[in-house]
Order: C-alpha cells, then structure tokens, then sequence
C-alpha cells in the first residue's frame, strides 16, 4: 500500500492524472505477474494489463474507500478482464485448435521467463489447476497478500480461502509430483 | 519439488517491459477522463446515500427484531401465566374432589380407630353435613 494512499486515490478521482500515476506506477507489477501466469503470453498479458489500468482510471469514482483496498478493486478488474479474454478465446478458437494453441502459447511463455526448470515446471503447473485455485496460489504465495485481501477479491470468506489454499497446494504438489515421475 | 514455496516467491521477479510501462502509462493518463468534478460530486453524494440507507434499513430491521423478540417475549410470559393459573386451578379441584371424596374417609378411618362409637358418628355426620 502507498503512503498517504487514501489521498493520492481522492486527487486521482477530482481528475489528478499524476496520482494515478503513482497508483499505476505502485501497482503494474503485481497485476501483470497475475495476469502474465494466467494467460501465458507476454504480449497478452501486456495488452491486458494496459486495459485493466485503463478501466480502473475512467471508472475510478466508482471505487468506493470504505471497506476494500485499492490492490483489491484493481484485481477483480483484472479477473474479470481475464475471464472475458477466455470466454472470446473460447469463442474464436474451435475445439481442434486448442491444443496447438496452448502449446503455443506455453512455448511463447517459456521462451520469455526464468529458465530455470523448476520454475518453468511451477508456473506451468499453476495453468493447470483451476481458475480459483489458480487465483490463490498467485495471490497468497506470489504476491504475498493477506488472507483477508483475497477474500475481498475472490468475494469469499476468509475461512473458504483457506481451504482452498490447502486444496490449490495440495493439488499444485500433485500435478508437479506426476510431472516429475514422468 | 522440495522448494515450491521458493519456486513461488521467485515468480515474484517476473516484471514488466519498461517500454511497455512507459507506453502504457503514458496513453492512459493521456486518455480523457469521463469523469468531472460535478461527476466526482455527484459519485460521491451516491456513496454517502448507500452508506446512509443502508445504515437506516439495518436500523430498521435491529428495532423490527427488537419489537418482535419483545412482543414474543410478553406473550410468552402472558402464556406462562396463564398455565400456571390452569395449573392453581387443576390442583385445587383435585383438593377439592380429595377433600370431598378421599379425606373424609381417611379421617373416618384415624376417627375409628382412636374416637369411641358416638364420638365418631357425630364426626361422621358433621363431615357429611347431617
């Protein structure tokens, strides 16, 4: 959270652009790590990014102090930019092209990270769970928030958070511990 | 995988192109906002009405829950009384039908066993209204 946040976020709703640089500048990162891991590919992840921003400065009013903090509003724009983006995807893309597509996609992916092998096996596995599990992992164990900031975002209790963070991690051992048993 | 949380915590390093952060920034403050200040106002004012009207219609529904509970509560107690009246009543007519039907008979019998034969009867007669 920035000093003096509240302040910074009233000047950016009055039309202070430069406030809401300083929330861009604070917040890009962990946005883009959550989208990048969710969507596999940069140049997706980017155009992502700048929409979610650009949504989050022309609806700002929107955002009401009381209750949520920023980081929170920002990454339920965020998921649910990334589920319309799926739901297009779906869509556009028929049933014979998908394997190749998400093959590209991991490829793409793989080519533009750490090339470290255990890290490409971990994000690799993270895709492989589902949409909320997917959410918690990168949430609590990538960026670190409390439990009770995901269950702002994630619209659930704090104690349905922590069951599903036992399952995500229980599930993420399993897939890496098949992965490398092959 | 013996480090996973490791594993997880480096994806933390996992940053944005610069270009792109300059670009993308750039563009969006550069966008005009449909916002104003008479907006923000008004935007403002909305927040404040919720927060009021909800504010008043849990008001609303503490003092409805608080009258039902009470008024349950008087009838209960009202309710209470009146069984404990049915109960007084049942058992001073089961007193009654005793006294009528049972003591006497015990008391004839204690009589009988301590009282000579004309002591008893006058007993007997009284009890029996003669």
């Amino acid at each position: 959270m920035l000093d003096d946040e509240k302040k910074i976020i009233l000047r950016a709703q009055k039309g202070e652009a430069e406030c809401f640089g300083q929330l861009y500048d604070h917040y890009v990162a962990q946005i883009y790590r959550f989208v990048l891991i969710k969507v596999s590919h940069r140049q997706e992840a980017e155009d992502l990014t700048h929409e979610v921003f650009l949504k989050a400065w022309q609806s700002i009013n929107n955002f009401n102090q009381r209750g949520f903090p920023f980081s929170s509003w920002l990454y339920r724009i965020a998921r649910n930019r990334v589920i319309d983006y799926y739901r297009t995807k779906k869509e556009a893309t028929s049933i014979d092209e998908v394997g190749e597509h998400k093959f590209k996609l991991a490829a793409t992916f793989d080519q533009e990270l750490d090339q470290q092998s255990n890290l490409d096996l971990v994000k690799t596995a993270i895709t492989q769970l589902n949409d909320e599990q997917q959410n918690i992992i990168i949430l609590r164990f990538i960026e670190d928030l409390s439990t009770t900031e995901i269950a702002q975002i994630t619209n659930k209790s704090e104690g349905a958070v922590r069951l599903m963070q036992y399952r995500a991690i229980r599930n993420l051992k399993n897939i890496l511990n098949n992965e490398e048993s092959i | 995988m013996k480090n996973l949380f490791k594993n997880l915590e480096d994806l933390r390093g996992v940053n944005p192109n610069p270009d792109f952060l300059h670009r993308s920034k750039t563009e969006i403050l550069a966008t005009y906002q449909t916002h104003s200040s008479t907006s923000f106002r008004i935007s403002q004012f909305k927040n404040r009405l919720v927060e009021s009207l909800s504010f008043a219609a849990a008001l609303g529904l503490t003092s409805l829950l608080f009258y039902l509970t009470m008024s349950g509560l008087s009838g209960s107690s009202s309710t209470v009384i009146t069984q404990q009246d049915k109960i007084q009543f049942d058992i001073q007519l089961r007193d009654a039908k005793y006294y009528k039907e049972v003591a006497p008979n015990v008391y004839m019998v204690v009589l009988n066993e301590n009282m000579e034969e004309e002591e008893f009867q006058e007993e007997l007669n009284k009890l029996l209204g003669k």
